[in-house]
């Protein structure tokens, strides 16, 4: 089991390299459908059913097939090359980055036993302690919806 | 182990990020925008996990909405950029004020 | 009792929210009826607290603790509702008054917003319980004299006359400010109460310092001798402001913070002398420049600065009780003195100048009244409120030697010269302009004030002023002679002004009066003796100081903000990328510093 996890993660990590470098507009969209099947997977094999549902649902279900949909309607096929100097630059940075965020992370005391919490735990925290920040998502959602619609609106 | 996934978190948060600045085309910045999102919500699960708390797991369900919510907007921009100038190679819309 | 001190602070703003608005969508006279309802509603309010004598500590919420407690706290207790209750009371007055006296405004509804805005800057104020919001209240106050001097903002001189008062009011306000920083220093709290208990414990070096910047403050507000300046062109106004903000109400509030500091200025009784000698030389000074003054409003300006004086006068002798007492009766009778100069300028189209008026005592027979019983009430003649008031300071300066008080009693002689030489100026003699009907709807709020000021004196019977402060003043024998003197000494002003009123030339004549236009030619002094060598070091000063040093150093500055403008353009390229990857450059940096505090 652990291999397996341990081989999906690292298979979304190139896979998140290919989108970078990737020349095709669709390939990159599957590609990142891929990486969301796979987080779902690693949800699932840290002991949470529910995140793993929905981020299927939502992220694989809903909004690639959203997104390869926009594409296909617009017709967009030609993409940018990316520029070999701009990509040195950036992978300095990220390495630097790094580099830093183990400094900061390396004396930090995690747990190392791994806890799952109960399904009805959770939504209790939720809907006791976040209900106004669970309140505001919903109606983000709604003004996301209605403000899609008014920018898309022919005048 | 755990640190393990941490690494690959965060590195994946780091690609969102970097196929946003790489890339012109406006649907990779939407691409960009929804790794890293990901990516972030992963880490909440899993700093709820190894912290022994379920914040992170609710911040991950909350992240969720936004992140919905976010490529809405971004695709009805897509569409409307697209619309107006035929391309969506972002170089392009510098006179939008943007 | 909470949320009635609550509602009596908060109702003029809900009141000038509804004027600001929706003002535009009512008619005139509703928006003024509803002001004027908020404004009586808080004076209802106080009435009930100060009766049942409901003297407590509001803590409204907590604003900060960091780094030291700052709650939004309200105080009452018998000064802070009685001084409330004159405000709310004048206040009601002057509105019903504007109601009619601004109904040709264009700016009608924007008035009263204004000036219910005034009113809830007023009570936080008064009301406050700790400096901070006593601060906030102080700076609303400002703001609103500010907006409302030159609320004729298409007349140069009323704007600049606005901005001239609001510098003059900042200086003031950074003394003010390095007061409450001294307090905070010297105990570590500013709620009044707190204070009042640790006072004792404290240096008293500090005490001093706290105090010289406190009166600073209240110099500025209040318009004590070098910041007095604001005050005169205040008059650019509305009359019914000049009335309520710059006679009655703002312009002691000055006045009011020493006596709620009271405490503090009566373990400190050198610098008490010096705001007594301060304001009566104050009182003096500016009793002379109205004298000369041809501007009615004017004139009624330097009596109000001169006025102030007196209450700085006895607040600085540690009388406190004489000094709130005469704030009372002044406001009171300098608002009825405004109200009806208010009432000549409308009878007249606007005319000011009482050399071109006179003769109105035909015409405008309740005005002459009013003004007669205002006029009256300034030169402390026994029946009337401010007699008591007036008397008592100077009684009582004699306990701080004779200094103070001849000066005071000179003023007393000035004080009832001027008003009387404006009045004669203006009802007597024979019509120049004809003046229009008088309004009766301006008249009626009038006679309540001149109510007032005839029965103010009644407030403090049995020493009910005086016990405010704790403690009774001194009684010192006071020879008859000198009991009487400051008396004889108004009714001689009186009397002189009478006398140097030709009915026939219509201008005044006598020594005085020469050596006063010419300033006791303190002017040709000053040009002959100072300004010349002032001038000589200014070049020298101009050569090396201005051209080499202090010239390159602002054309730098110049240059400076020239470069960093070409940066920010550079920075400003409309490409969406750049600005991730500037976003993104940063936020490595963050994170940079970030690792330095866990490394």
């Amino acid at each position: 089991m652990n291999l397996f996890l341990f081989i999906t993660t690292l298979l979304i990590v190139l896979l998140s390299y290919y989108i970078i470098f990737s020349q095709n507009i669709t390939y990159s969209i599957l590609s990142l459908l891929l990486i969301f099947l796979g987080i779902g997977i690693l949800y699932m094999g840290l002991g949470s059913v529910f995140l793993f549902i929905v981020q299927w649902l939502v992220y694989a279900g809903g909004i690639v097939v959203l997104m390869l949909f926009t594409i296909y309607t617009l017709g967009l096929k030609k993409t940018d090359v990316v520029k070999l100097k701009e990509v040195f630059v950036a992978f300095f940075f990220v390495f630097l980055n790094l580099f830093f965020i183990w400094n900061i992370f390396k004396n930090y005391p995690f747990l190392k036993k791994i806890t799952a919490f109960k399904m009805d735990f959770i939504f209790d925290t939720l809907l006791k302690d976040y209900i106004l920040a669970f309140e505001l998502i919903s109606l983000i959602l709604l003004t996301g919806i209605v403000g899609a619609f008014l920018i898309v609106r022919e005048k | 182990m755990m640190g393990f996934y941490y690494f690959c978190g965060i590195l994946l948060f780091i690609n969102g990020i970097l196929i946003m600045v790489l890339r012109k085309g406006f649907i990779y910045i939407l691409i960009g925008i929804e790794l890293s999102l990901n990516a972030l919500s992963f880490l909440f699960f899993l700093a709820s996990r190894s912290l022994g708390n379920p914040h992170g797991e609710i911040f991950a369900i909350l992240l969720f909405g936004i992140a919905a919510a976010g490529i809405a907007i971004g695709l009805a921009i897509l569409i409307n950029l697209v619309k107006a100038k035929g391309t969506q190679d972002i170089e392009e819309f510098k006179d939008t004020g943007g | 009792m909470k949320t009635l001190l609550f509602l009596s602070i908060v109702s003029p703003l809900f009141t000038s929210i509804i004027a600001g608005f929706y003002g535009y969508r009512l008619k005139k006279h509703i928006i003024g009826w509803i002001s004027s309802g908020g404004v009586f509603l808080s004076f209802i309010f106080l009435l009930v607290l100060y009766i049942k004598k409901a003297f407590f500590e509001m803590n409204l919420f907590e604003w900060t603790n960091i780094p030291f407690k700052i709650n939004i706290l309200f105080l009452s207790d018998r000064l802070s509702i009685l001084m409330g209750l004159i405000v709310a009371c004048v206040s009601f007055i002057v509105h019903v008054y504007s109601i009619y006296y601004m109904e040709e405004d264009e700016g009608y509804f924007r008035f009263f917003s204004y000036l219910n805005l005034f009113v809830f800057s007023m009570l936080v104020l008064v009301l406050a319980g700790n400096l901070i919001v006593m601060f906030i209240g102080w700076e609303g106050v400002g703001l609103c004299s500010y907006l409302l001097i030159g609320f004729w903002y298409y007349k140069e001189s009323a704007s600049k006359a606005g901005v001239k008062a609001f510098v003059v009011n900042r200086i003031g306000d950074a003394g003010f400010l390095l007061g409450i920083f001294s307090i905070l220093f010297a105990c570590n709290t500013l709620e009044f109460n707190e204070i009042k208990n640790l006072l004792n414990t404290v240096d008293p070096q500090i005490l001093i310092f706290a105090g010289i910047f406190l009166f600073i403050g209240a110099i500025g507000k209040s318009a004590q001798f070098p910041l007095y300046i604001w005050l005169p062109d205040a008059m650019e106004g509305p009359t019914p402001v000049s009335a309520l903000i710059h006679a009655a109400t703002m312009v002691t509030a000055g006045v009011y913070m020493v006596l709620r500091l009271s405490f503090l200025y009566s373990l400190i009784p050198e610098i008490g002398y010096f705001i007594a000698l301060i304001g009566s030389l104050t009182a003096f000074y500016s009793a002379l420049c109205a004298v000369k003054e041809d501007d009615l409003k004017r004139i009624l300006a330097y009596s109000t600065i001169s006025q102030l004086g007196y209450m700085f006068a006895g607040a600085g002798l540690s009388f406190y009780g004489k000094g709130f007492f005469h704030l009372i009766t002044h406001a009171f009778f300098k608002a009825l003195l405004f109200l009806t100069a208010g009432i000549i300028m409308h009878s007249l189209n606007g005319e000011i100048n009482i050399k071109r008026m006179g003769g109105l005592l035909k015409k405008l027979k309740h005005t002459h009244l009013l003004f007669a019983i205002g006029a009256l009430s300034l030169s402390a003649i026994p029946p009337f409120g401010s007699y008591f008031s007036k008397e008592g300071i100077i009684h009582e300066s004699l306990n701080a030697g004779y200094l103070i008080y001849f000066i005071l009693v000179l003023t007393s002689f000035l004080t009832s010269l001027y008003i009387f030489r404006a009045y004669f100026h203006v009802f007597q003699g024979h019509e120049k302009v004809k003046p229009h009907k008088e309004d009766k709807r301006l008249v009626y709020p009038s006679y309540i004030l001149a109510f007032f000021a005839i029965i103010s004196g009644f407030f403090n019977f049995r020493g009910h002023i005086d016990s405010i402060f704790g403690k009774t003043e001194i009684h010192l024998h006071i020879p008859f002679i000198l009991s009487l003197l400051p008396l004889i000494f108004s009714i001689a002003g009186i009397l002189s002004a009478w006398y140097f009123y030709d009915i026939r030339k219509e201008q005044e004549k006598g020594f005085i009066f020469e050596l006063i236009e010419n300033k006791f030619y303190f002017d040709k002094i000053l040009s002959v003796y100072f300004v010349n060598v002032l001038f000589k070091i200014s070049g020298y000063l101009e050569k090396f100081l201005e051209l080499r040093t202090i010239d390159r150093i602002v054309n730098g500055a110049g240059k400076i903000s020239l470069l960093t403008g070409k940066i920010g353009i550079s920075l400003q390229r409309g490409s969406l990328r750049f600005y991730l990857k500037l976003l993104f450059a940063f936020i490595s940096l963050l994170i940079f510093f970030f690792m330095f505090r866990y490394i």
